[in-house]
């Protein structure tokens, strides 16, 4: 069996379904003998795009996505998208073309040294060297991503390797050394953080990204229900539980809620589940939770202390240890004395939770956003690109199931949610797949409208355009003096005539009415649809926690602090 | 946070077990660049095992640093094993090969230190002279030669070490 035929046999062995990928010289092999599987292949039109794919595919589905390019630029084209998965921990296997073994480090046409570039961006980077070697090291490529603190994980695939004939041997498992992934909590670990839970008298859970990595969620629902503990998130943790709960106060970070920056910083203890804490969420770090006992809990022994002193760490699987906290807590059958917290938490909580500030008019990105919430049904699925468009849709746009909303939190990469949301409704068929973009982020991965058209993946693309790169606008006006260095379009084009260009819908919209028509007709069209929507080329993002500053330093945007 | 800084410099010995393959010195390397690390001294060997390697790194930093590097570096996949030395109860060892000029050999025989030193070829140029000690002695050894003009070249293996039980 050849080492394509072996590479395809291992995908199906898998469970894979779809791959995202352009080809080119490097990886022919392993196309052509695509043409004899029943794996579909999305082709995107930049490899960039491809990973977003597979990485929206894997974040709406929970399996591992999988993209594919050629050697050279394929592969360098790749790394961005890889990266992107890597800063988010998604579980993704990028295969790579490589030039032949015969030629390798010798300058070849389209050769670089991938294993050296991808080292940095993945959980682990294999480079095959002889066929045989195929079936096992696809084996624990997947094992590797899927496992653990989850992410990508890059296979190199010189030619020869690929059209070498070898006897294969497809392994059921792997065992790999120095690779320990399946770390059960210690229960006396679990039941320390209990007793400082119980011992608090303001305590608040802070759930990331791990939560619905880990699918813990559940555990986490019916711990802070059954004692009635607020829950804010991370960017990365939104759907950890539902928005529109009374208990949960939405994200903290620069662009957090009122309520839940507030809340954070009053608390005397937080529970931190799954999270890396980001210094997009803890902002001045001297300045997070000052009162607070640090309680950590996370799979990855390496997060503990990195960012955060934790005055008390679990690692391990959180599914198992959020469950085991869970256990204890209905076996110890008390809760602590939270009332007066509990009445403080209402208090702030009523007053900011409808809020919208700093808008311009009626006709502003949190009033889209919201008018996106009443319209979509629960389980659609939001990406977002990355600016103020990523900063509304966090803000004003609740989400109510885990794996509904898909964003580049760690890397913030531009062009991300267009693919993203292609490569999720390649996941999800059954559900409407939105893109909130802003001008300049939908203009980096624009030509993803082929794919979208040519893969029958219909999305809809909601552009908040204000014909600039917003979120670095918004920092000139506020530090730069209003010095607009390279931030403001000069002729940007059409976006509902490039649309239909590439055999997509488009539409513009003036108003809120106008929005709610179209946004109603595009979510049930069979084409992709994209939906211009002129914003005030001066809208900002409020609240803002400035750079340097602590989480209760929030600017409202109304003057008010 | 760059920990190869500030005040409390300690030295620091990880002792590594991982896989006997290419490219795993690479990324064991990348971690330490990453934080700006500076190794004061690598020294890598096949184990008894002839699939493993034991790699001896040595650095200085602070302890709370060396600990949750312990913990980056166990995470690295190709790394099976990592064991922070204490200094004080590792049996360190390093091997020098040093060429001198004549009255080299006989200012080296005046440096004081756990060592030992054996002339492995001579001429009437000068003389080859191995040394092999702790660390400390071996650059105690460099230290006097230099200051008596008669060092040409040193080359250190880099500092092996196992812990007393």
């Amino acid at each position: 069996m050849s080492g394509s035929r072996a590479l395809i046999k291992a995908l199906e062995r898998e469970g894979v379904d779809v791959v995202f990928g352009i080809p080119g010289g490097a990886i022919m092999p392993v196309y052509d003998e695509l043409l004899n599987s029943d794996i579909r292949h999305v082709l995107a039109r930049h490899e960039q795009s491809a990973a977003h794919m597979a990485d929206g595919y894997a974040r709406a589905s929970g399996r591992v996505g999988v993209c594919m390019a050629t050697s050279g630029p394929g592969a360098t084209n790749l790394v961005t998208g890889v990266a992107t998965a890597y800063m988010d921990s998604t579980p993704l296997v990028a295969i790579t073309g490589q030039v032949p073994t015969s030629m390798m480090a010798r300058d070849a046409f389209q050769e670089i040294d991938a294993v050296g570039i991808y080292t940095h961006v993945t959980k682990y980077s294999f480079q095959l060297l002889r066929s045989s070697e195929v079936p096992y090291v696809t084996k624990a490529a997947f094992f590797l991503a899927s496992t653990g603190r989850t992410g990508p994980v890059h296979i190199d695939m010189p030619k020869d390797v690929q059209t070498g004939e070898a006897e294969m041997s497809f392994p059921d498992h792997v065992d790999i050394r120095g690779y320990r992934p399946y770390v059960p909590p210690d229960p006396a670990a679990v039941a320390r953080a209990l007793d400082l839970l119980l011992e608090s008298e303001r305590p608040i859970i802070l759930a990331g990204g791990g939560v619905i990595k880990s699918g813990a969620h559940d555990y986490l629902l019916q711990l802070a229900e059954s004692a009635l503990i607020p829950v804010a998130t991370t960017l990365m943790g939104k759907g950890a539980v539902p928005e529109d709960h009374p208990l949960s106060l939405g994200p903290v970070g620069m662009h957090g809620t009122v309520q839940a920056n507030k809340l954070v910083n009053e608390a005397d203890l937080v529970l931190a589940i799954g999270v890396r804490f980001s210094d997009r969420t803890t902002m001045e770090v001297r300045g997070f939770a000052p009162d607070a006992t640090i309680v950590h809990f996370d799979v990855d022994p390496t997060e503990v202390g990195k960012n955060v002193k934790a005055h008390h760490a679990v690692t391990g699987d959180l599914k198992a240890s959020i469950g085991l906290l869970l256990r204890m807590f209905q076996e110890r059958a008390r809760t602590g004395s939270w009332g007066a917290w509990r009445r403080r938490v209402e208090e702030v909580v009523s007053q900011w939770r409808d809020a919208v500030v700093g808008v311009k008019s009626e006709f502003s990105p949190p009033h889209i956003l919201r008018a996106m919430r009443e319209i979509l049904p629960p389980d659609s699925i939001v990406t977002t690109e990355v600016g103020q468009n990523q900063m509304w849709a966090e803000l004003y746009f609740k989400v109510l199931r885990p794996r509904t909303f898909i964003t580049s939190g760690g890397l913030g990469t531009m062009g991300f949610g267009f693919p993203a949301a292609i490569g999720a409704k390649a996941a999800r068929p059954d559900v409407p797949v939105v893109d909130v973009a802003g001008d300049g982020s939908f203009m980096m991965t624009m030509n993803s409208l082929a794919t979208s058209i040519d893969e029958k993946l219909p999305v809809v693309v909601v552009i908040l355009n204000n014909s600039s790169l917003g979120m670095v606008a918004q920092w000139q006006r506020l530090f730069y003096n209003r010095r607009y260095a390279a931030t403001i379009f000069g002729a940007n084009p059409d976006f509902v005539r490039l649309a239909e260009s590439f055999g997509a819908e488009g539409v513009r919209v003036y108003s809120m009415d106008e929005f709610r028509n179209a946004f109603r007709t595009a979510i049930r069209s069979d084409v992709t649809t994209v939906i211009d929507v002129p914003i005030h080329p001066e809208e900002d993002v409020f609240p803002f926690v400035g750079p340097g500053r602590t989480l209760n330093e929030m600017l409202l945007g109304d003057g008010r602090e | 946070m760059n920990g190869a800084e500030g005040s409390s410099q300690t030295p620091i010995i990880y002792s590594l077990i991982v896989e006997n393959k290419p490219g795993v010195l690479f990324r064991v390397a990348s971690q330490f660049r990453r934080r700006s690390f500076n190794i004061e001294s690598v020294a890598v060997g096949v184990t008894e095992r002839p699939d493993t390697s034991r790699m001896i790194i040595t650095m200085r930093g602070d302890q709370q640093m060396a600990e949750d590097f312990a913990r980056v570096l166990r995470r690295t996949v190709d790394v099976i094993d990592v064991d922070r030395m204490d200094p004080g109860r590792a049996v360190q060892r390093e091997l020098a090969l040093i060429r001198v000029k004549p009255g080299g050999k006989e200012i080296a025989g005046g440096v004081r230190g756990e060592g030992e030193l054996k002339i492995l070829a001579e001429s009437s140029d000068g003389a080859i002279i191995q040394a092999i000690g702790p660390p400390d002695y071996l650059s105690s050894l460099v230290d006097a030669l230099v200051r008596g003009k008669v060092l040409e070249e040193v080359v250190r293996t880099g500092v092996v070490a196992l812990e007393v039980r």
